[in-house]
Parts: structure tokens; sequence; C-alpha cells
């Protein structure tokens, strides 16, 4: 978590997560290659550039998959685990596509790469000879400036509002890459499927993010209309396991996660501090609310990291009315220790 | 669409720009992050290198911030983990922010894939044309079997 910096903090689950991304990412590159001088009259590197490109698109659309489908069904949370070594291999793999077509393409000329790929389609000649590559080179450099700061040292120092933002960018680096495909390999003699498939990737993932964004809109729309002073309803106390927690919107637009622990209910910010995980999705282990996206944890009764770590989030006050749970709205200062709520049958 | 010596001034200044921070950013592993953070006071060397392409990235913004944090007065301690942002005041714009984009790229997209598949003419024999050797060698000298670049960029 927190308590030092180190280069990668893996754990066993994060490894096999790993093995398994760079090892389809490498058969993906060989394969095609191998595959493709066997099939083809192709340059190996042409193969390599093609493999590296088709790859780093497959992924981004997988990772661009992701987030919306874990909003629609927690069975989806694991790939969220480690989202972000996946976006460094696709950036990796993107770099290679680049690496690539600019020393075949721009590397053997008069004028050095870099002024060769921007001056490309300069004078403007239409829409049929726009140029794609300074496209996919803006792409690359939102997938760099992505890449380099995914460490958890950027996000607490860049704050969270600006390190989302700046990789909410990769929202406008899948524009760039769908624009780069189309005016660029779509423009040669290839397999007119190859626009169909271009299309179906660009409506898969648009669908999945306005529905999943459409969803949150009207969940913070309820959010927003329940009254600032009114305790919210919760349900009744047989509704939660042990061990897990409930979801509740509160005013403010807030989540507030209402966890059952040892017989007793105890509500903390339903957000995590580290990437705004949902902890409600989450469950206690070993008397800690632990993240389900990459295991943040936080002591249930009062929101504090377990030492030597020091997040911290708000903590809610709770009370019982016959059977029923009720969580105040105003939230205490992150790490404030309220004893658990207990119903009446668990009371000393 | 720029100039050409407008180009030629854009990627002089992006080197030079990358040159400082390359040159930052292993002075912002050494010494800054642990300035700026103190967490990153025992880091590993592993975090070290791994902290340098962003802060030559963003080295106009760290070095202005390393330089608030040297010129500082001291005042209560630091406590690190009061810096980590509650994301949920964010949250409902971040999710407003991320829909308002998308459905300002839909459109964006869908006309760019339009326009490309309206504009399409492949020539017959020219594709795949980079299957051939680079159509404009070393020195300037054009290769006589390869076809015509288009544009300075070489082929497509």
């Amino acid at each position: 978590m927190s308590v030092s910096y180190r280069a990668v903090q893996w754990n066993r689950a994060k490894k096999g997560y790993d093995g398994w991304v760079v090892g389809v990412a490498v058969a993906w590159v060989l394969g095609f290659v191998a595959v493709g001088a066997a099939t083809f009259d192709i340059s190996p590197i042409i193969l390599a550039l093609r493999a590296f490109g088709t790859g780093a698109l497959a992924l981004l659309v997988v990772i661009l998959s992701i987030g919306p489908l874990a909003r629609f069904t927690p069975r989806m949370a694991p790939f969220l685990y480690n989202r972000r070594h996946l976006g460094v291999v696709m950036f990796l793999m993107a770099l290679g596509h680049a690496a690539l077509s600019t020393l075949w393409y721009h590397g053997f000329g008069v004028l050095d790469p870099l002024t060769s790929i921007l001056q490309s389609g300069v004078p403007f000649e239409g829409f049929a000879s726009l140029p794609f590559q300074p496209l996919g080179l803006a792409a690359l450099v939102i997938l760099f400036a992505m890449a380099a700061t995914s460490h958890d040292f950027w996000l607490r120092n860049l704050s969270a509002r600006t390190w989302k933002a700046l990789h909410q960018m990769v929202y406008v680096a899948f524009a760039l890459i769908v624009a780069h495909v189309a005016f660029g390999v779509l423009q040669s003699d290839v397999w007119p499927g190859y626009a169909w498939i271009l299309i179906a990737v660009v409506a898969w993932v648009a669908a999945l993010h306005i529905a999943a964004g459409v969803r949150a809109f009207r969940a913070d729309r309820r959010a927003r209309a329940l009254a600032a002073d009114g305790w919210v309803q919760v349900g009744e106390v047989d509704e939660i396991e042990e061990g897990r927690a409930k979801s509740v919107l509160v005013a403010d637009q807030r989540t507030v996660a209402v966890f059952r622990h040892a017989g007793g209910f105890s509500a903390i910010s339903g957000v995590c501090a580290h990437q705004g995980g949902p902890l409600a999705e989450g469950r206690i282990v070993d008397g800690c609310v632990t993240c389900p996206w990459h295991g943040y944890q936080y002591l249930v009764d009062c929101g504090q990291s377990p030492p030597p770590f020091f997040e911290r989030i708000p903590t809610y006050e709770l009370r019982i009315e016959g059977r029923t749970l009720f969580v105040s709205p105003q939230a205490k200062p992150p790490g404030t220790a309220i004893p658990p709520c207990r119903p009446p049958e668990a009371r000393p | 669409m720029p100039s050409p010596a407008l180009i030629e001034f854009l990627v002089e200044s992006a080197v030079l720009y990358a040159v400082l921070g390359m040159v930052f950013g292993v002075a912002f592993a050494w010494r800054g992050a642990a300035a700026i953070d103190p967490v990153a006071r025992r880091a590993t060397l592993g975090f070290r290198v791994l902290v340098v392409p962003g802060a030559a990235l963003l080295w106009p913004m760290l070095a202005a911030r390393w330089w608030r944090a040297v010129t500082a007065e001291a005042g209560a301690p630091e406590v690190p983990g009061d810096r980590t942002d509650i994301w949920s005041p964010a949250s409902e714009r971040l999710r407003a922010r991320a829909l308002a984009l998308w459905l300002a790229l839909v459109p964006v997209i869908a006309a760019a894939i339009v326009v490309a598949l309206s504009v399409r003419r492949p020539a017959a024999g020219t594709s795949p044309d980079a299957d051939r050797l680079p159509a404009v060698l070393p020195h300037g000298s054009v290769s006589t079997d390869a076809p015509a670049p288009r544009g300075a960029g070489g082929v497509r």
C-alpha cells in the first residue's frame, strides 16, 4: 500500500495476472509473425509492426471494456485488480508499433523521422490523403503520459482529481487510434470486413461507456434528491451477510458502505481513497474492509488503514429502529472511530 | 495545415523539452521525489527508475513544486494520509465528464469513419505497399522499384 514506494507491489495474484498478460502479448506477436510469414510474402518487420498495432488496439478495447462491465457485474471486478499493468503492456505494444513504423517509413529519408511524420500530408490535398500517422503519434503521447504516471506516487502527488482527468484522456486516445486506422490501413486495398470490425469495436466500447455513464448519472441524481438532513434507510438488518456490505446513497452524492461484522454494523465511505474503488463490493478480511479493486484495507469501525499504512476514509453513524437500519447523511472526518451499532439481541 | 517551418520549430522544441526533462527526471528521482513526498524517502531503486519518465514529462510543474518544498518554512509535521484526496466529492463530476466526453466523441468518431470510408479509393497493386522496401532510401535517393512516396511521409 503506501508505507513506502517500490517499483511494483507484486503479490502472487498480481504476478499471475501479469504473467498471463505478458504471455498472451508475446504469443500474439510471435504467432502473428509466424503465421503471416508462412502465408504471405511480407517482410517480417511489416508483420511485426502490424502484430504490435493490432495487439495494442485489442488490449485497449479490453481495457476500456473492463471498467463499465465491472459496474454492471461484480464478476468483472477481478479484472480491474491489475488493470494498470494491462495498460502499461498495451502502451509498450503501441510503442513497438510506432518504433517499427517510424523506422520503416520514415527512417531512411532526408528529414528526421519526427519531422517526416508531422509533414506527411502537407500540403493538405483532401481527406483521402489525410495524414493518419500524426493521429497515431498524438494517441501515443497520451498513452505515454498515462503509462508514465501510472504509479501510485503520481496518483498521490498529482491529486486524485488531476490524475483521473489525465487518465480519462484514454477516451481521446481511443478516438485518435480509430481515426488512425480508418485513414490509414483502411485506405489500402484490404478486406472490407476490417471496416466492419472497426465499426463493431467502436459501437461496443461506446455503448458500454454510455450505458454505464447513464446508469451512474441516474444514481447520482437519486442521491441528490435525498434530503440533506434526514437519516437514510439502509434496509433490514438481516439483508446484510456477515462480512459483507450494502451500498447506500446519501446526500452530497456520497456512497456509504454499511458492513456487518462480528454481530454489529459499521458504516464507512463506499469509495476507496486509493482509486475510488467500490468498497461495498469488497468484504471483511482479518477485521478489515478490503477493496475489491486493489486490496487496500480499512478498519471497519474507524475507516483507518491498519498500521503502518495511513489512508483514511470518512465514517458514518448508524441507528437501528426495530429491525431497520438507518445511516446518518453527515460524514464524520476520515478516521473517526464509531462503535459498531448492534441490534437489540446482540447487545450485552 | 501547419507550415514546414512551424513543424520544424515544434519538433525542435519538443526535443529540447524532452532532453531537459530527462536531465531533470534523473535529479528528481534521486532527490526531488523525497522532497515533495515523505513516503519516497525510503523508496527503492526500482521506484526511482520508474518515476523518471513521468518526471521528464511533467518537469516544469514538478520543478516548481520541488522549489516550493525546499523553500517552504517548516510547519506542522505533514501526515501523508491527509493528502490523499477523498474521491466522493469529485467522483460525480468525473463520471459526468466521462459521459459527456463519450457523447461528444461518438459523433466525431462516427464522422471520421464515414469520411474515411467514403474517400477510400484503393488502387489495385498499390497495397499493401508497405510490404515492399522503403520508398526513400538513405541520402534521399529514391528506389526505382517502389511506389512513389505520398507526401513527405513516404508510402502509406
